[in-house]
């Protein structure tokens, strides 16, 4: 990490019973999306200890969202676990389940466990057409529709390039902990096929990938968030 | 990494060496066994003296019983190596002599070994102790316990589950067999069991900071947040400076809030 200050991250920690459960938002998402809330209501329900933050230029964190890099955000989720004690459960989404690697990676005596929802790690190689690429070198950034909000997403040369330069699924990702992979079939944003894929890549012997043959990319209903929580909960008991 | 909260049971606890068996008068005389009483008193009351009075009988050819006496001496003093030492010696010269006592000299050596924080030397110490059926009931029971915790220090859990299931049958009124059993089944995630060795451990050892530290991480391990709580409260309550009270203050900060950044 750097020596510039770093910008403040909102975030909202539930003291309780470790190991804290760190939600980590999709890319241009922020703490107060479904899934995240509904871990805070698990785990105080439960006593557990629970985290959820916004990465800086997202949600009420300070920054401008589009000057910030792919490793800023992978930074940040650093810098969450080492504001918390004790082990730690990673809960990733989409983007969050490729930084969630990282994390692990990075802190491989903290992190304790990984689930990945619809984690889309690389997704800055596969998830562009060769002129989107051609468009985010050339003019700096690329916005596309978005199906979620009502603003466009827009993807800068920044994040892009440091996107790049952290793909991780080349080969065997050196994390041990115990994973779950949960994926909707009907993802139309990022094919489950990655998320068994990285199963494959995972050294960790411990590593299930469940399908929802009819959840979409936010695996966000009901009966997904129950399954979401059963796989959380599986992991810290 | 899982929750990994430290085995208290397995730190270097260690006992005051049995009470020796007294040497048996048809194999030695009256003189020999007045000699040892002596000896052994001297080196509990004043383990320094004791430590001269036994070398002096040693060198007086006091045999395995001033060797034993010695490591008595030494273990009052908390020097466990000299302690171990001078066990094994005794149980050695006692195994030349075809004494059966060697057994027990092996026990009060694995004993010292753990103290020492050497589990390797002090499973090898108790294998001994136990090879031979002379051992037998609490002094068993007691062995048993000892080299349950040195395999858990060398991570045999399953060697340690048989001992321990063995030393709570003969050695059933001793609190700590119980906490050490809770505290494994915890480990290997038989919750139920460590819930009710651990009421055990608390039946018989109601003001034992150890004991509601374990009641905290089994509550903890159950996913039950007050009952952790309560447990860890009441481990720092009855024994504010100990080991375990440490353990159950780092433990709490569980409930506290993350700093902020």
């Amino acid at each position: 990490m750097n020596d510039l200050p770093r910008p403040a991250l909102a975030h909202h920690h539930t003291p309780g019973l470790w190991p804290t459960v760190i939600f980590l938002p999709g890319y241009a998402s922020d703490m107060t999306g479904a899934k995240a809330t509904a871990i805070e209501s698990w785990a105080r329900a439960r006593g557990r200890s629970c985290l959820r933050f916004d990465y800086r230029g997202c949600g009420a964190s300070e920054g401008v969202f589009e000057e910030q890099r792919f490793a800023d955000w992978r930074d940040d989720v650093l810098a969450m676990i080492d504001m918390v004690a004790g082990p730690v459960v990673l809960v990733g989404s989409s983007m969050g389940g490729w930084l969630m690697l990282l994390a692990a990676l990075a802190r491989p005596e903290r992190v304790a466990a990984l689930v990945g929802i619809a984690a889309a790690p690389d997704f800055t190689d596969w998830g562009f057409s060769t002129d989107e690429k051609m468009t985010i070198l050339s003019e700096g950034r690329l916005e596309r529709p978005n199906p979620y909000g009502p603003s466009p997403t827009v993807y800068s040369r920044a994040f892009w390039t440091s996107g790049e330069a952290h793909r991780v699924m080349a080969g065997t990702i050196a994390i041990d902990v115990p994973v779950r992979l949960v994926h909707g079939m009907l993802d139309p944003d990022v094919p489950y096929l990655r998320s068994v894929r990285l199963a494959e890549l995972l050294r960790s012997a411990d590593v299930q990938t469940i399908l929802v043959k009819d959840g979409d990319h936010r695996l966000s209903r009901d009966r997904d968030i129950a399954l979401i929580l059963r796989a959380i909960e599986e992991l810290v008991l | 990494m899982t929750i990994l909260l430290a085995l208290s049971m397995v730190q270097a606890q260690p006992f005051g060496p049995q009470a020796p068996p007294k040497p048996d008068p048809s194999a030695a005389s009256t003189a020999t066994e007045a000699r040892y009483d002596r000896c052994v008193d001297l080196a509990t009351s004043d383990p320094q003296a004791g430590e001269v009075d036994a070398t002096k009988w040693r060198v007086a050819g006091g045999g395995y019983f001033a060797r034993q006496c010695l490591g008595i001496a030494f273990a009052n003093q908390r020097r466990w190596q000299a302690a171990a030492d001078e066990f094994a010696g005794a149980a050695q010269d006692a195994e030349v002599a075809h004494d059966s006592r060697a057994a027990h000299y092996w026990a009060q050596s694995g004993n010292a070994r753990l103290a020492q924080g050497d589990p390797a030397q002090a499973r090898r110490a108790l294998d001994a102790a136990l090879a031979t059926p002379t051992l037998t009931g609490l002094q068993r029971g007691e062995a048993s316990f000892d080299r349950a915790r040195a395999l858990v220090l060398l991570g045999d859990l399953e060697g340690a589950r048989a001992d321990l299931d063995r030393a709570q049958q003969l050695a059933a009124d001793d609190p700590l067999v119980w906490l050490a059993s809770a505290t494994l089944a915890r480990r290997t995630r038989d919750l139920p069991r460590a819930r009710a060795d651990i009421a055990r451990a608390y039946d018989l050892s109601r003001d034992d900071a150890s004991v509601m530290l374990e009641i905290g991480n089994i509550a903890a391990a159950s996913g039950d947040a007050e009952g952790a709580r309560g447990g860890w409260s009441e481990a720092i309550r009855l024994a504010p400076g100990s080991e375990a009270a440490a353990q159950a203050r780092a433990a709490m900060k569980q409930f506290e809030d993350a700093p902020k950044q």
